[in-house]
């Protein structure tokens, strides 16, 4: 499904060149459940930005459907992170002036879906990520779990082909980290969305099922940790 | 949601800062409200002296008078006035006339020459010619037709140490440039809103005038007004009636071309609206800041709308759509607030006095704004473009920021 081949990745800090990939392959198929882990600086946030089209390889391929997404249109890109991919960020980075309902119903406003359909797949979503009758409430009013749950739900609205959660758990306590992860296992397993996450934290890696570890640029090892 | 609904409530999240971009806007378009209505005001004024004063909507002189004007050539004059003004009223296009004599004058108190000019008027034809002419009464009364009466300005009263009751002596030029001196009984005191007037004119009957200038019928021109207000026209109807029926040697001018007010006029309405693009890009620079702000502010948010798939175009719609709203609320107060000033100074005038005192120029000293509903409207149309082209450039910068970069701040 994804596909990427030989990537290569560097950044200018100042006067510092730093190779964050220095050649990542990877294949992700449907329903995986993978945790790209490795310690900071290790390039995994790198490689998800990539795999999400919201950065670009210096060198390498990236397929996503089996269509290469090297060198398309800023415009292609954005169609493809429209369409396809959904993104659950660490600080859950919800838009505070709307309400959870609205911030989970923009993702398909976004893509132009009718009114009634939008109404009635954001509320579907909502209760299954167990916030039934706070539609309503803006992210203040949110715990920092609820509003992960709200980010959740605004990347799976669309059903996208995969979805790509940078670090989710770092701001949540163990508690509802692990209850987020259990909500995204679900998730994977009702839905057979894909879900790639970044992280250092021991906890997603253990609820993984493959477990994909990077140092300074390159996998160092990939492993089925459990099967669905 | 749409995106003009997520631009408001971004309007309101930090309404301290919404409250100052919306007062500078407020404020511009207030100044320029004020400050077009104040040109309207000027432009009204100074018309409504020159037709009454100075240059008439219309003048008819004698062309070697306009010729020979810096050397007062008091002997070209309009021959015949009564027959020539009954021959103007027939002119469809005319509303009411005045035939002038005027009589360049001076005075002497003790060893001081004081200068003045009178104005002889046929008082019957000039109540239609200047309907508030009875509101110049300071004091006393408008001379009466047939007397050697006269009512002079405050000023010139104050210089002659003359008042109502009292017999002034002037001594002038004739037609046949002699000499002669006459006396006025002061019937009255005259408040003219023109300062230069104030201290220098006084008005008689046209009869005296004529008597004391020895100009027989003749005067020293006609002043018209039209019906319509189209200048023009009159021009045009009075000087084919010239050269069809006479007199020849006439020189028909409209306002236009002979008032120094207004070119003056002319001036200031470029000069008024240079000053506006100042305030208004005064303004500007603070919706810049607000939109500049907001932007380094919501890096993030950018960042995160872009990577669900916000296009950079309906994000710069966005951030566009809170500048006019801002906008909006600016330009609509600004101007309101304009109006709500202005129609008061409509009624109550803003008085310069003593500044305009020395003005050489046919300005009132008490200034009456006039709020003109057309300038006010397009005071609210450009102040709200502004605002709006203000946040474009901004906007575009965040709509050009890479999701990536934008999400690592």
């Amino acid at each position: 499904m994804i596909t990427v081949t030989d990537v290569h990745k560097e950044y200018i800090d100042g006067e510092t060149h730093v190779r964050a990939l220095r050649g990542v392959s990877l294949e992700i198929d449907e329903a995986e459940f993978l945790s790209i882990a490795g310690p900071s600086g290790s390039g995994k946030t790198t490689l998800l930005n990539i795999i999400g089209c919201i950065d670009t390889a210096d060198s390498g391929s990236v397929e996503i459907d089996g269509a290469p997404v090297n060198g398309s249109s800023k415009r292609s890109l954005v169609e493809i992170r429209r369409a396809k991919i959904g993104f659950v960020f660490q600080n859950f980075n919800l838009i505070p002036v709307l309400t959870a309902y609205e911030n989970v119903a923009m993702a398909l406003a976004l893509m132009g879906t009718p009114e009634s359909e939008i109404r009635e797949r954001t509320m579907k979503l909502l209760r299954e990520v167990g916030l039934s009758g706070m539609e309503d409430r803006r992210p203040a009013k949110l715990s920092g779990g609820q509003q992960q749950r709200v980010a959740v739900a605004r990347a799976l609205v669309k059903d996208p082909i995969i979805v790509l959660a940078d670090e989710p758990t770092a701001n949540l306590d163990s508690e509802t980290g692990e209850s987020i992860l259990k909500l995204m296992e679900d998730i994977n397993r009702k839905r057979g969305t894909t879900f790639v996450f970044s992280t250092h934290d021991q906890m997603v890696m253990d609820y993984a099922y493959r477990l994909c570890r990077l140092h300074d640029g390159l996998i160092e090892s990939d492993e089925v940790r459990r099967s669905a | 949601m749409k995106l003009s609904g997520i631009a408001l409530r971004n309007v309101f999240r930090n309404g301290r800062r919404s409250l100052l971009s919306v007062t500078a806007v407020a404020v511009a378009a207030l100044s320029i409200t004020l400050l077009f209505a104040l040109l309207e005001g000027i432009r009204a004024d100074i018309r409504h002296n020159a037709w009454n004063y100075e240059s008439g909507e219309v003048r008819i002189r004698n062309a070697e008078f306009d010729r020979y004007e810096y050397l007062n050539p008091v002997q070209y004059v309009v021959p015949d006035h009564r027959a020539l003004a009954e021959r103007l009223e027939q002119l469809p296009q005319v509303a009411a006339l005045s035939p002038r004599i005027n009589i360049p004058a001076v005075s002497f108190r003790g060893e001081r020459q004081i200068s003045a000019r009178g104005i002889g008027l046929d008082f019957r034809m000039e109540q239609e010619y200047q309907e508030d002419l009875d509101l110049i009464v300071a004091e006393g009364r408008l001379p009466a037709t047939g007397t050697s009466e006269a009512i002079l300005g405050n000023r010139l009263a104050r210089e002659l140490g003359a008042g109502v009751g009292d017999t002034v002596t002037f001594l002038t030029q004739t037609r046949a440039r002699t000499s002669n001196a006459f006396t006025v009984d002061v019937v009255g005191l005259a408040a003219f809103p023109v300062a230069a007037l104030d201290r220098t004119a006084f008005l008689l009957p046209i009869e005296a005038a004529g008597h004391y200038m020895r100009m027989r019928d003749a005067a020293s021109e006609v002043l018209l007004k039209s019906t319509d207000g189209r200048t023009e026209v009159l021009k045009a109807a009075v000087s084919a009636l010239l050269s069809e029926e006479g007199p020849e040697g006439m020189n028909v001018a409209s306002w236009t071309e002979v008032s120094g007010g207004y070119s003056y006029l002319q001036m200031a309405d470029v000069v008024y609206r240079i000053i506006a693009l100042f305030f208004f890009l005064l303004g500007s620079t603070v919706i810049v800041n607000t939109t500049m702000m907001t932007i380094h502010e919501r890096t993030r948010e950018i960042g995160t709308l872009s990577a669900m798939g916000m296009r950079g175009g309906q994000l710069v719609r966005l951030f566009f759509t809170e500048a006019t709203y801002l906008g909006i609320a600016g330009s609509l107060a600004g101007v309101l607030a304009g109006a709500a000033l202005a129609v008061p100074l409509q009624y109550t005038g803003i008085d310069f006095g003593a500044q305009m005192e020395m003005v050489d120029m046919d300005l009132s000293t008490v200034l009456y704004p006039v709020l003109n509903w057309r300038s006010t409207v397009l005071t609210f149309f450009y102040s709200l473009a502004v605002a709006m082209l203000a946040s474009f450039v901004p906007a575009r910068r965040a709509a050009k920021l890479q999701p990536v970069v934008a999400l690592r701040v």
